[in-house]
């Protein structure tokens, strides 16, 4: 990883915390990451992040187990291993409805959720940087990159967050061995 | 690293050499740690790791061994093979089953000389390829492990040798001092008569006698006959020429004289088609529910002993011209003479001399004596007298029979009187030939156990003229020798009774034909065909009826005699006289009339029933039965009670031929209990009839009945429906319109219709179609069935748990009154439905269609989730609960043989039992659902005829067990696709109709309508009698 | 920015004590302590888990004769099982997603027990159809492998083939929905624990959480469209369940109104189940605050109105079968009440469709002992609907010849009780080990229907306008700025 110098912002309310995140971001202080206990509705505007595209691929892998059970089904009671079933159609389209639902949501739900893993880099095991450990209790945190920035810029950084209400702010670095 | 082995002693290499080899043949040899087994430890050469590796492979080969390992299934080719036999091809060989009284000439299917099934002899003008349940069922006996397996003194074995040598001593010394006498049943064999009479000579002079005794009495009829007509014999009786028959307590059809050629008789006068809307009319008037009444037009109800006044009653209205006490009785006597001379047909089973004496009064003025009777042939079956087990036990007990010796008879069981085991223990010798073990045997000297009918060479002459011949179809199992051979032997004769046999035929047979030139001609064709009917010597008895006048005083005295309440002991069309108790087969076949396996029980009438608080378990939910104690003539029986419609009101009935204590397995074959010894003498005969009182005990049973009484009606919703399960009409209605009775089925079949397109059926499209009219329910289809298709028996406390596992079984309907119920008797199998509802469930693809319109099962990929068995809406699928023929692929070891099943069942787990599977057909293992296949072996061994010879199938080359079991063809099977067949013929017709069809499973079994030959139409309506109560 | 809520709603999250740091020690306790009660409860129940091995395993190694069943009656408590199982595995996935996208907020302080409910219930009931198998060992056939036999694949048009599938993806599917949801608490946990192996533990089972608001914006959105997907699954579930009935040709089994009525069933047992586990956790783990009579009331709600959807049908059938004309179809409903099996029938109709009436009087509704004796009462109800279902239809069909009964045997009685331990062994274990309650969803309803937060908007306003609410709070203001 890039920098390990940080400056860490710590607020434990949330209606203060999204003022300050757009008060900060209208300064045009680069927010490095920003650390909830709880989704905060409403942040992700603040912070300006784009609409996630999760639910498109979740879309796309359903598509994908519709068609694999239709065509798979299709192709063993007709061509494949045709047989007489209480003299039903070699091509009982209604009685695949069932399977070929399931499959859809089965496609679409693990496709989806390993998706959801591989983007948030969340793996069984994964040690991450903890900036604060109460971020997943009872902190809402912002994180500074402080690596680049000069003394006068972080002690302004400082300055703002406590004039937003936050409660305490502190610098983190993180030496090289630390993951 | 096999390093060298040092011993201390020549002992210990030779140990350990054998360790080496027992060790190498136990597991794979390329082990290194072998050698290191094989070092002595004093050497101390075996190191640790050695050790380490030793322990190690021992637990893992413990493992191994201890786990799901393949049964070993050892299979010999043939080193030199007959020429006759090819391997997999089946052998039929023409031969007579003589085996507990059963007399039937049939084929024997034998499958690298192991005979396997009986089927009948299609030759054979007496019973015209028919067969009963017992034939079917006397294989399995072949195999019984509990055969006596050689000569035994007491409980020890001997040689033969040494019996032959202590025996013909003892003969000598017993002839010296006294009489010595064989005692059997009916022998008909000509050629044995000759080798008792040549074996009684050798005795001396009055030093032998042959006592005759049926323990199913005939004395009666014999006597009457001798009486009326000088003759003591049965005459034949043609029920096919009659066009009114009266029976009066008389189970022709079940269990009287020749019931499977009666039946095929019978059944071709009762059969109706578009071409003969004629048929006979049967009138049975009895007490105790039988088959033939419930397959009569009218059954008249009546006391025990009021079947012998209802003779009077025809007696008088026919032959007196006076009156009958009983006006139904009478009623039938006027269409009896309205008949027309030689068109009348009385038959009645009575013991009584008397009765039977007017029995030949009746049809004397009938007529029917040169038209319906005939003396031309007259049966050889039963000759017995019941004077002679009195006159036996007298003999020996005075000391003027000092020999006795037992042929094909169990008098110890079967005798009315007692005592007989101590007296025999008077006797000097006393042998036993039965070739298994029973109550005579054991109280025997000696036991020289003859061979099974199938191992045997023989002769029979069941009617005079008419020879079978009996040739054997495998070698002996065990080290039995045919009793003619014994007696040969005894009697100083050389040769074996082959030989005789031919000389016999030579001397007194081949004359009497004039169709064969040539000796080896006449005897070879004799072989083959199994059967030679000589020409017939016209016999002509004249009737004297003198005494019938004072028969009928006598008569109504008795009658008068017993009483209010009445029992009546019959005989168990499954298991006979108790000769048949040990085959599991018949054990599990159900009663036709009852429905009830494994126990006899008394019958009575439902109300009764009712009355007097013996329904505990009304909803048959765990078929517990209440018993109660019947007394008669002294004796004592106590016996769970079984309501049954049609029982007149206290009227009991009894099965003979229970409760059998010397039989193996004697806890599950011994079951119920023994009723011979409730009989009495009346007159010089023994009486089914006695005077009774019954009281409720607390104690109860568990009945292992397969059909209970429901009420399948709706009275409470929408009026009275009834399900369309069976259809029945009446023949003036069938004669105004051929779909009486099945008007409903072509507005059903027009609301069938469907979105899908139908499967073709290009080649063959089987289909059965089976008549209502001709089934009497005897229940051969089910046993050939079980036999033919290896079907489990599943033991007395399974079929209690509702698991029978019959294929094929008989669904038995009432309708009308309680008092006097018609019923249909239905063979219900898989219906091999196009539209099969099991096909669609199966997650495995186990279970669905073939080409040819049959109902497939693929045992291999069943997984058993008995959804197919639920969506059954006939249930005929069955399920193997157990592993009943131990035929898991995995050998579970003590799990197989720990089950809690029955030992008869187990007993299958035996090699020798198992040599009667048929290996055309797959064994079912554990956890598998199984069900009727159309025989589809046998069709396809059919296809394959047909194709060796490039030619297309003809009809009835493919034919079912049920089928050709059938003594009265009521099963049509065939190709419905072409167009010729019977079987199409059958489909088309308007009688013809499916159950349950409303529900669109389209069967391939169908079935033609019930006709009655009656005035009155009743109401079709299923009886609900439980709730009446 | 906070959806506004009434201040006529009671509160989600009671006590006036309650801020941020509170909820999570309150609600993480349960997995840093173990109660004595615990203990015993689990030792309990895993004996019973162990008898249900050994039952199954008896099973196996003698066959299907071991039960009860007959050539008649070829399912009875093994289907009965199983259907019943997978009836209360309903609830879970239910509240998570259908209440999820009807933005329910009360389901905050269910769902996560609940989901955990489901994935129990189901492992349950997934033993049953395997085991009910004559031939486990060939189980594998059912699933489209290719093999050399042809290859022979499984038949599609079997309902029981169907049912493989709904359940094995509604299983992984409410897996996913339930353990997505549980790594924020994890991680919350994580960064709480003392100890190296405690913090290494659930720092593998968190994933490696850290919260940043990318992660929530995904996490939402992968909930959000789970919930959109489950929400159909459910339904279908017990759909496909019912197929296996209504699909066939048995009179009491060819029934079109199976589908609604058996989803209706389920969500009935699933809630009452959820109810009595509830109603144990929250005593035990001392989580009043946060399961509140306002929770449990409105789970009430539904079982009256499931109940009584569910009283419909059996109207309805009722009403079907008269009304068809059809022999076969009026025998066996009539069968069904007055027949052999009237005592079963009785129980259903008393245990499902008039016990909950009671939930009609507000009073009862917020009972807490009423409520768990009547959800025991619905659970034992709706088993006798699956056994009267499947049996009554069985045993007296179309031929009276083959009709039936059925009892069952020592070994069917110990699978049933066994599977029941085994559950609530699971379920003991998950409540020990894991944050029964989705502490993060709970945070983030605090600000909106907390008692706290309804105080201080209470305070607000009163200082507005004069207090016009009826009722003042006397409370800390803002209490969690202060510390």
């Amino acid at each position: 990883m890039a920098s390990n110098k940080f400056i860490v912002g710590l607020w434990d309310h949330e209606e203060v915390y999204l003022h300050a995140v757009e008060h900060i971001r209208h300064e045009g202080i680069e927010i490095y990451d920003s650390l909830t206990p709880f989704p905060v509705h409403g942040l992700d505007e603040a912070l300006g992040l784009k609409e996630t595209r999760l639910h498109s691929a979740g879309f796309l892998f359903g598509a994908t187990g519709t068609t694999l059970a239709l065509t798979f089904m299709s192709w063993v009671m007709t061509t494949n291993y045709p047989l007489d079933f209480g003299g039903k159609p070699y091509w009982p389209l209604p009685s695949f409805i069932p399977i070929t639902f399931e499959m859809t949501v089965l496609f679409s739900a693990w496709g989806m959720t390993l998706t959801y893993l591989v983007r948030n880099k969340l793996w069984p095991g994964r040690v991450p940087r903890i900036f604060d450990t109460r971020t997943t209790d009872d902190r809402l945190a912002l994180i500074f990159d402080a690596e680049k920035l000069s003394e006068s810029q972080i002690s302004n950084i400082k300055a703002m967050c406590k004039s937003q209400g936050a409660i305490d702010v502190k610098d983190k670095v993180f030496t090289e061995n630390e993951a | 690293m096999a390093d060298k082995i040092y011993w201390k002693g020549i002992e210990e290499k030779e140990q350990l050499e054998g360790f080496r080899q027992t060790a190498e043949k136990e597991f794979n040899d390329e082990l290194p740690v072998l050698s290191s087994i094989t070092e002595p430890i004093s050497t101390g050469k075996s190191n640790r790791r050695d050790f380490l590796k030793m322990l190690g492979f021992s637990v893992t080969a413990a493992a191994v061994a201890a786990s799901c390992q393949m049964p070993v299934r050892k299979s010999i080719p043939y080193v030199w093979r007959p020429e006759e036999i090819v391997p997999g091809v089946a052998n039929y060989y023409a031969s007579t089953v003589v085996q507990g009284g059963e007399y039937l000439p049939v084929l024997v299917k034998t499958r690298e000389g192991r005979p396997i099934k009986i089927e009948g002899n299609k030759l054979s003008i007496i019973n015209k390829g028919g067969t009963s349940a017992r034939a079917q069922a006397s294989i399995i006996s072949l195999y019984d492990g509990s055969r006596l397996k050689g000569p035994k003194r007491g409980a020890e074995n001997i040689t033969w040798e040494k019996a032959d040598a202590e025996i013909g001593e003892k003969l000598k010394a017993a002839a010296a001092s006294g009489k010595v006498v064989l005692f059997s049943s009916s022998v008909f064999s000509p050629s044995t008569s000759a080798v008792i009479d040549a074996f009684g000579k050798s005795l001396g002079e009055g030093k032998f006698e042959h006592l005759v005794y049926d323990s199913i009495s005939y004395s009666g009829i014999l006597d009457a006959n001798e009486k009326t007509f000088g003759n003591r014999a049965i005459p034949s009786y043609n029920f096919a020429k009659a066009k009114v028959i009266v029976g009066v307590g008389c189970d022709f059809l079940g269990t009287w004289l020749s019931p499977t050629e009666f039946a095929s008789a019978y059944s071709e006068n009762r059969k109706v088609s578009r071409d003969k809307k004629e048929m006979s009319r049967h009138i049975q008037i009895e007490s105790v529910p039988t088959i033939t009444g419930f397959k009569a037009d009218t059954r008249i109800a009546v006391k025990p002993s009021d079947e012998l006044t209802a003779v009077v009653d025809l007696y008088n209205v026919i032959v007196a011209g006076g009156a009958a006490k009983n006006a139904k009785v009478g009623k039938a006597a006027e269409e009896l003479k309205a008949a027309g001379a030689g068109n009348a047909l009385v038959v009645t089973g009575s013991n009584d001399v008397n009765v039977q004496v007017l029995a030949n009064a009746i049809n004397n003025a009938l007529g029917s004596y040169g038209s319906t009777i005939s003396w031309d042939r007259t049966y050889n079956t039963k000759k017995g007298s019941d004077k002679s087990i009195s006159a036996l036990i007298e003999g020996l007990n005075n000391g003027s029979i000092k020999g006795v010796l037992f042929y094909e008879t169990n008098p110890v069981y079967t005798a009315p009187v007692k005592g007989l085991a101590d007296a025999i223990k008077k006797a000097e010798i006393s042998v036993a030939f039965n070739n298994r073990p029973d109550e005579t045997a054991n109280a025997c000297q000696y036991i020289c156990p003859d061979n099974h009918w199938l191992e045997s060479w023989n002769d029979v002459e069941a009617k005079s003229g008419i020879l079978n011949t009996v040739q054997p179809a495998i070698t002996k199992l065990f080290d039995t020798r045919q009793f003619q051979e014994t007696l040969m032997k005894w009697s100083g004769q050389t040769g074996s009774y082959y030989d005789f046999l031919q000389k016999n035929w030579e001397a007194s047979f081949y004359g009497k034909q004039s169709k064969y030139h040539g000796f080896w001609a006449f005897w070879d064709n004799a072989i083959h065909d199994g059967e030679i009917v000589l020409d017939a010597t016209a016999t002509g008895f004249s009737y004297n009826g003198a005494t019938a006048g004072e028969a009928a005083n006598a008569v109504s005295a008795i009658a008068a005699s017993y009483g209010e309440m009445q029992v009546k002991f019959y005989e168990s069309i499954a298991i006979g006289d108790g000769y048949w108790a040990d085959n599991p087969y018949l054990q599990e076949l159900p009663d036709p009339v009852s429905k009830v396996t494994w126990d006899n029980y008394i019958i009575v009438n439902p109300k009764w029933y009712v009355k007097n608080g013996y329904n505990l378990d009304p909803d048959f939910k765990e078929k517990i039965y209440a018993k109660a104690k019947l007394s008669v003539n002294g004796g004592e029986i106590e016996l769970p009670v079984v309501a049954v419609p049609g029982t007149p009101e206290n009227t009991f009935g009894i099965a003979l031929g229970y409760g059998r204590t010397a039989v193996p397995h004697a806890k599950e074959l011994g079951r119920g209990q023994a009723a011979f010894h409730l009989l009495t003498k009346s007159g010089d005969t023994f009486t089914t009839i006695g005077k009774a009182s019954i009281a409720k005990t607390n104690n109860t049973e568990l009945l292992a009945i397969t059909q209970t009484h429901f009420n399948i009606t709706l009275k409470d919703l929408g009026g009275v429906k009834t399900r369309k399960i069976v259809k029945e009409t009446t023949l003036k209605e069938y004669q105004k319109a051929e779909n009486a009775g099945n008007e409903d089925r072509m507005e059903i079949m027009e609301e069938l219709v469907t979105l899908y397109y139908d499967h073709e059926k290009p080649g063959h499209h089987w289909t059965m179609v089976i008549d209502l009219n001709a089934c009497d329910g005897c229940g051969a289809c089910v046993v050939a069935c079980n036999i033919e298709n290896n079907v489990p028996i599943v033991g007395q406390d399974q079929v209690r748990r509702s698991r029978e596992m019959h294929w094929l079984r008989i669904d038995r309907y009432f309708s009308g009154e309680v008092e006097n119920p018609d019923v249909v008797f239905q063979p219900m199998l898989c219906q091999h439905c196009d539209n099969a509802p099991c096909e669609n469930v199966c997650p495995v693809s186990a279970t669905n269609h073939s080409s040819e319109g049959i109902n497939q099962m693929a045992y291999n990929r069943c997984i058993g989730t008995r959804y197919c068995a639920n969506n059954c809406p006939y249930k005929v699928r069955r399920f193997n609960w157990y592993d009943y023929q131990q035929a898991d692929a995995f050998d579970t070891g003590w799990a197989s043989n720990n089950m809690p099943l029955s030992e008869t069942t187990l007993s299958m787990h035996e090699p020798l039992t198992r040599m009667v599977l048929n290996p055309d057909v797959t064994v079912r293992s554990r956890g598998v659902m199984e069900k009727c296949s159309f025989c589809v072996q046998r069709l396809q061994g059919a296809k394959l005829e047909a194709k060796k010879e490039s030619r297309t199938l003809k009809d009835g080359e493919a034919t079912t067990a049920c089928q050709t079991a059938c003594p009265t063809n009521a099963i049509v099977f065939g190709d419905r696709n072409d167009k010729t067949s019977e079987v199409f013929d059958n489909f088309v017709d308007k009688r013809t109709f499916g159950v349950i069809e409303e529900i669109h499973t389209m069967p391939n079994v169908l079935y033609k309508t019930q006709v009655r030959n009656r005035e009155e139409e009743k109401k079709y309506e299923i009886l609900d009698y439980y709730h009446q109560s | 920015m906070h959806a506004y809520e009434s201040e006529f709603r009671e509160p989600l999250i009671n006590g006036l004590d309650k801020n941020y740091t509170k909820i999570t020690d309150d609600l993480v306790a349960p997995t840093e302590r173990m109660s004595a009660m615990w203990l015993i409860s689990t030792l309990l129940t895993g004996a019973g888990a162990l008898f249900f091995v050994f039952c199954l395993g008896w099973t196996v190694w003698f066959g299907i004769g071991t039960w009860g069943l007959n050539k008649t009656i070829g399912w009875a408590w093994d289907i009965t099982n199983f259907v019943w199982w997978i009836g209360i595995g309903h609830a879970g996935t239910l509240i998570s997603a259908i209440l999820l996208l009807f933005r329910q907020r009360y389901r905050t302080g269910i769902n996560r027990a609940a989901e955990a409910m489901t994935i129990f219930a189901v492992i349950c009931a997934g033993m049953f159809p395997v085991f009910h198998m004559g031939r486990v060992w060939d189980a594998p056939f059912i699933f489209p492998i290719p093999n050399t036999r042809g290859p022979v694949w499984p038949n599609f048009n079997s309902p029981l083939l169907w049912d493989v599938f709904a359940i094995s993806t509604y299983f992984s599917v409410s897996l996913l929905f339930w353990y997505s949801g549980l790594l924020p608490d994890f991680a919350t946990i994580r960064d709480r624990s003392k100890g190296k192996f405690r913090k290494w533990i659930y720092n593998i089972a968190a994933f490696g959480w850290t919260g940043s608001a990318k992660q929530w914006q995904r996490f939402e959105s992968l909930s959000l469209v789970l919930a959109a997907l489950s929400t159909p699954l459910v339904l279908s579930v017990h759909t496909i369940v019912s197929f296996d009935f209504a699909t066939s040709v048995i009179p009491g089994w060819h029934t079109t109104i199976f589908p609604p009525y058996f989803v209706a069933g389920a969500i009935f047992s699933g809630f009452a189940m959820v109810e009595t586990l509830m109603l144990i956790v929250r005593k035990l783990f001392n989580l009043e605050d946060y399961i509140t009579i306002n929770h449990i009331e409105s789970m009430n709600k539904i079982i009256v109105l499931t109940g009584s959807i569910v009283g419909i049908a059996y109207l309805t059938e009722l009403f079907m079968a008269w009304y068809s004309g059809y022999l076969y179809e009026q025998f066996a409903f009539y069968n069904r009440i007055l027949g052999k099996y009237l005592w079963a029938y009785a129980l259903m109709m008393s245990c499902n469709v008039l016990s909950p009436q009671l939930y009609w009087f507000k009073s009862m509704r917020r009972n807490i002992y009423v409520t768990f004796i009547l959800s025991i009462f619905v659970n034992i109800g709706m088993w006798f609907e699956r056994f009267v279902i499947i049996v009554t239809s069985l045993a007296d069909d179309y031929l009276p010849s083959s009709w039936a009964y059925f009892s069952p045997t020592w070994v069917d009685i110990g699978i049933y009780t066994g599977s029941i331990s085994v559950f609530l062994f699971l379920f003991l274990l998950f409540s020990r080990f894991f944050p029964t309650i989705a502490i993060a969803e709970v945070k983030s309803i605090f600000r909106t229907s907390s008692e706290v937060a309804k105080a201080e908007r209470a305070k607000k306003e009163g200082a507005a306008h004069g207090g016009f609410m009826g009722f003042q709070h006397v409370g800390p203001l803002d209490k969690d700025a202060k510390n």
